[in-house]
């Protein structure tokens, strides 16, 4: 919770300059990025007019279920060039928001996967979920990445998000079934498997 | 399709995203992690007085070794007194390379100590930036004083057949290990 009010002061920041004016540019700037590469910003009307308005009160609750953007939010789904398949009027959901957000907002303030989702655990897009049009944004990105097999560290870095958010997400949209995760070898399990893993690497690397 | 994992460790400026980058089949990722509230206490944020939180960024690669075996790189956070994520990295990794630089031996007490702690298997590599080296490979083993056992390989980070073969000589060491480790102690 703490981490995801102070990455929410940097959003806001920029949403609401006169509010958190003392906090640290630096995550805002960092976590920005990944939202405005989607243009959402640029042709948001909502998001211009948010900037260029009088400092409002900190909205701190409120930010936190998205309800103070989630009418901005719809006109920005609508206008991501990235989905043409996305329903013009998405279902209301916590995590529905795309402007400038906490990073556990998006998860509805969740942080624990159901899944051992290590750095390294590949995920990838489930046949008969390839046709399917979720509800959240980042699941239909998670989609869109694991066509090929992709890692929980890879999900995270193509999604801009924190490692913690992305293991979230990954988690959900395999309950949903729309991603399965592969089992990966760790140390503690099976010392006969990890060694054959060793193997393999061995001989891999050896042919490259 | 399963995927295994090596962690590449050293100061800041020693080496490690150049290595990651010059076998990875992917210009290097960068993901980041923000410290837990497990963690704030532990790790240091004395530094930063005035953040209750912080993210680390780390930088790996990909590399695929064959049809349904990818092997990726995950260099260490460049902010070490930053734990949170070490414990992350080194779950289920086959091993670690602690690249060094010569210059500044001490960024890599760090690293070599948290593998030793860990259990984890680990090599060091000197990378040789223009092809000289400071120091024998001797000296190097005594000032991180690191056992006998443990390889200690020149390399060069640009170089894909270097790096490769540094990475071949921590995986044999990493087997060698595992076995050693099994005949030790009875299966059980």
């Amino acid at each position: 919770m703490i981490e995801a009010m102070s990455m929410g002061a940097g959003f806001s920041g920029e949403h609401d300059p006169g509010t958190y004016a003392d906090v640290p540019g630096g995550f805002a700037s960092n976590s920005g990025r990944g939202r405005r590469t989607r243009g959402t910003r640029s042709n948001d009307p909502g998001t211009e007019h948010g900037r260029e308005s009088p400092p409002q009160p900190p909205p701190m609750e409120a930010e936190e279920h998205g309800e103070t953007r989630s009418q901005t939010g719809e006109e920005q789904f609508v206008s991501a060039e990235a989905i043409p398949v996305m329903p013009a009027v998405p279902p209301p959901h916590p995590a529905e928001e795309t402007g400038f957000v906490r990073p556990y907002a998006i998860t509805g303030g969740r942080t624990k996967a159901n899944y051992p989702l290590e750095l390294e655990t590949l995920v990838s897009t489930r046949e008969a979920a390839v046709m399917a049009v979720p509800d959240q944004i980042e699941h239909q990105l998670i989609m869109e990445e694991c066509r090929t097999p992709r890692s929980v560290a890879e999900i995270a870095a193509a999604l801009r998000v924190p490692l913690g958010v992305a293991r979230v997400l990954i988690s959900d949209a395999a309950d949903t079934g729309l991603v399965a995760v592969h089992k990966t070898i760790s140390g503690d399990e099976g010392a006969e498997a990890h060694l054959m893993l060793m193997e393999r690497v061995l001989s891999g690397l050896r042919r490259l | 399709m399963t995927s295994a994992k090596i962690v590449v460790a050293g100061g800041f400026g020693a080496g490690k995203t150049t290595f990651v980058g010059s076998v990875s089949e992917i210009v290097p990722l960068t993901t980041e992690a923000m410290m837990t509230d497990a963690s704030t206490g532990i790790d240091d944020l004395e530094a930063t007085p005035n953040k209750a939180t912080t993210t680390v960024a780390m930088d790996f690669g990909r590399v695929s070794l064959d049809e349904d075996l990818i092997l990726y790189l995950f260099g260490t956070p460049g902010q070490q007194r930053f734990w949170f994520m070490w414990d992350d990295l080194v779950r289920g990794a086959i091993g670690a390379v602690v690249l060094a630089d010569t210059r500044r031996l001490a960024d890599s007490f760090a690293p070599v100590d948290f593998f030793e702690d860990r259990g984890l298997p680990y090599i060091v590599g000197v990378n040789t930036f223009d092809g000289v080296v400071h120091h024998d490979l001797n000296d190097v083993r005594e000032a991180l004083s690191i056992d006998q056992s443990i390889p200690i390989v020149r390399c060069d980070a640009r170089d894909r057949e270097s790096t490769k073969q540094t990475l071949i000589t921590m995986v044999e060491y990493a087997m060698r290990q595992w076995i050693a480790l099994r005949s030790a102690t009875p299966a059980g």
